[in-house]
């Protein structure tokens, strides 16, 4: 039996984590596409990923799953929908210090609807130590507001257990739905 | 006990292994002849049964089957013939759901109340009455003495100032029934004194759920209901194990009894009374009546994804702490 391949999407805003939470579960050095940034920004990053983060983890059997972030920029999402095509799950991240978190959620939520609507995407928001509003509460409304339901949870991406957190979630989710 | 719809030799069979088993359940069981009983054996393919169903909201219904899938919507299934071991674990985790007697107390007003006493007889009295404070509006901080252990507790700040720290025994210890407790108002200027730790208040209130009686529910939760989660906890902050994200993807979806949630997830019902509590506490449950038009908690395994999920979550190590 051939090698199967699994496909796994981090999605997000600039310097929500995409390409930390890949290096922080993948056995390669992560690939990534990161230029200078052209967009101003409220945090310290100076690079971004302009085209996609990748990273893999080799499965007995030499199956692959492999790790794809896309780039952050909304001018960019007509990859995100190519890269989530076949995808086990997606998995958004969201940076609570940006200026209006919610509306990043929900441009993720509608451009992944589907996949959302399919109970396979997983909301991780990052850095609510240090800016606690919005609350949890407010990120499920949006996701009401657009008749969607998912997940959501506090995560520091730096961490691997967090990672691990938000596959697992997503995991559960999808063998609820599939039982 | 009682059965419905059984046909006589199965009734006889089954009244003369509860006669073999009392000695064996953690409650002493009667068979009785009419339908108002605690649990009632049903064939599920009786007109009797489809219709005692829907009059007796009260009663466990419990499906004999040989096929589970031929097992009634809404039902607990036993497989027939009936295994005294069967028997006796499910006479046991109902046993457990029925401990509970559910005192009718309001407790949401009770941060409003300060400078009271409560005696704390009650079951859970420092975690229902810390979530009571929880809910209070305003700049107002509690001092909440649970016996000898002081905590200042922040609604606005969703913060709980420990004076000394708790940990998983002592959370156990606080989540006991019967800790006198009392509540006062605490003076801005008295804040933060000789503070050993600060929590978070859900975090605090998830394990005081967690960690409290097992064998019971809180005592605004209702023994015969359904409950549903309003949405997923946070894991991301709080204590949990694989069995609490494997309930709450199941409890996001669709609502169940404690007991065929325990039967579903083979889990004790201890386990997921403790589960079900620690969401209550985060104000993330709904709470149903139940309803037989429902299907039952799907109890087979899924089988497209679980063979990679189950390698992906080897090879990454989920749960190691390292």
């Amino acid at each position: 039996m051939s090698a199967q391949e699994y496909k796994l999407i981090f999605t997000g805003t600039m310097g929500a984590g995409k390409s930390t939470a890949i290096s922080t579960i993948s056995e390669i050095e992560p690939v990534s596409t990161d230029v200078q940034r052209s967009e101003a920004g409220n945090d310290a990053k100076v690079t971004t990923t302009a085209a996609l983060d990748y990273g893999e983890v080799t499965l007995p059997g030499g199956d692959r799953l492999r790790l794809y972030g896309t780039p952050g920029q909304a001018r960019f999402d007509f990859m995100w929908k190519i890269l989530s095509e076949g995808a086990l799950g997606v998995v958004v991240l969201v940076d609570n210090r940006r200026p209006d978190p919610l509306a990043d959620l929900r441009e993720y939520l509608t451009a992944f609807r589907d996949v959302v609507a399919g109970s396979r995407a997983v909301v991780g928001v990052g850095r609510r130590e240090t800016h606690p509003v919005p609350d949890l509460d407010a990120y499920h409304d949006v996701a009401a507001e657009l008749g969607l339901s998912a997940p959501i949870v506090s995560v520091d991406v730096r961490r691997r257990q967090d990672v691990l957190l938000l596959l697992d979630i997503l995991f559960h989710q999808i063998e609820a739905t599939e039982a | 006990m009682t059965s419905i719809g059984l046909p006589v030799r199965a009734e006889l069979r089954l009244k003369s292994l509860l006669e073999v088993v009392n000695a064996r359940t953690s409650d002493r069981w009667s068979f009785v002849e009419q339908a108002d009983a605690h649990v009632a054996i049903c064939d599920p393919v009786s007109a009797l049964s489809s219709v005692t169903m829907k009059r007796s909201a009260a009663t466990r219904f419990i499906s004999l089957v040989e096929d589970v899938s031929n097992a009634a919507a809404g039902t607990s299934v036993i497989r027939d013939p009936i295994r005294a071991s069967d028997l006796i674990e499910l006479l046991n985790l109902v046993s457990s759901t029925l401990s509970c007697e559910a005192p009718e107390r309001e407790w949401a007003a009770l941060a409003s109340a300060t400078n009271t006493a409560v005696d704390g007889r009650d079951a859970f009295p420092v975690a229902v009455a810390l979530r009571g404070l929880a809910r209070a509006k305003g700049q107002a901080a509690f001092v909440l003495q649970a016996g000898a252990f002081e905590m200042h507790v922040m609604p606005a700040a969703r913060t709980v100032h420990l004076l000394e720290p708790v940990d998983e025994k002592g959370l156990s210890g606080l989540a006991a029934p019967g800790v006198p407790i009392s509540i006062r108002e605490l003076p801005a200027t008295q804040t933060r004194a000789l503070v050993a730790e600060t929590r978070k208040l859900d975090e605090l209130l998830w394990g005081l759920g967690l960690h409290g009686e097992k064998g019971r529910l809180l005592p605004e939760l209702p023994v015969n209901a359904a409950f549903k989660l309003r949405r997923w906890p946070d894991f991301g902050r709080i204590e949990h194990t694989p069995d609490h994200l494997r309930l709450a993807s199941r409890l996001v979806r669709q609502k169940a009894t404690v007991l065929d949630l325990a039967m579903a997830a083979g889990l004790p019902v201890s386990n997921v009374n403790a589960f079900i509590n620690a969401c209550c506490l985060c104000d993330l449950v709904e709470v149903h009546p139940v309803d037989h038009s429902t299907r039952a908690v799907a109890t087979a395994p899924p089988a497209r994804y679980a063979g990679i999920f189950k390698t992906i979550r080897s090879v990454l190590r989920f749960g190691a702490t390292s």
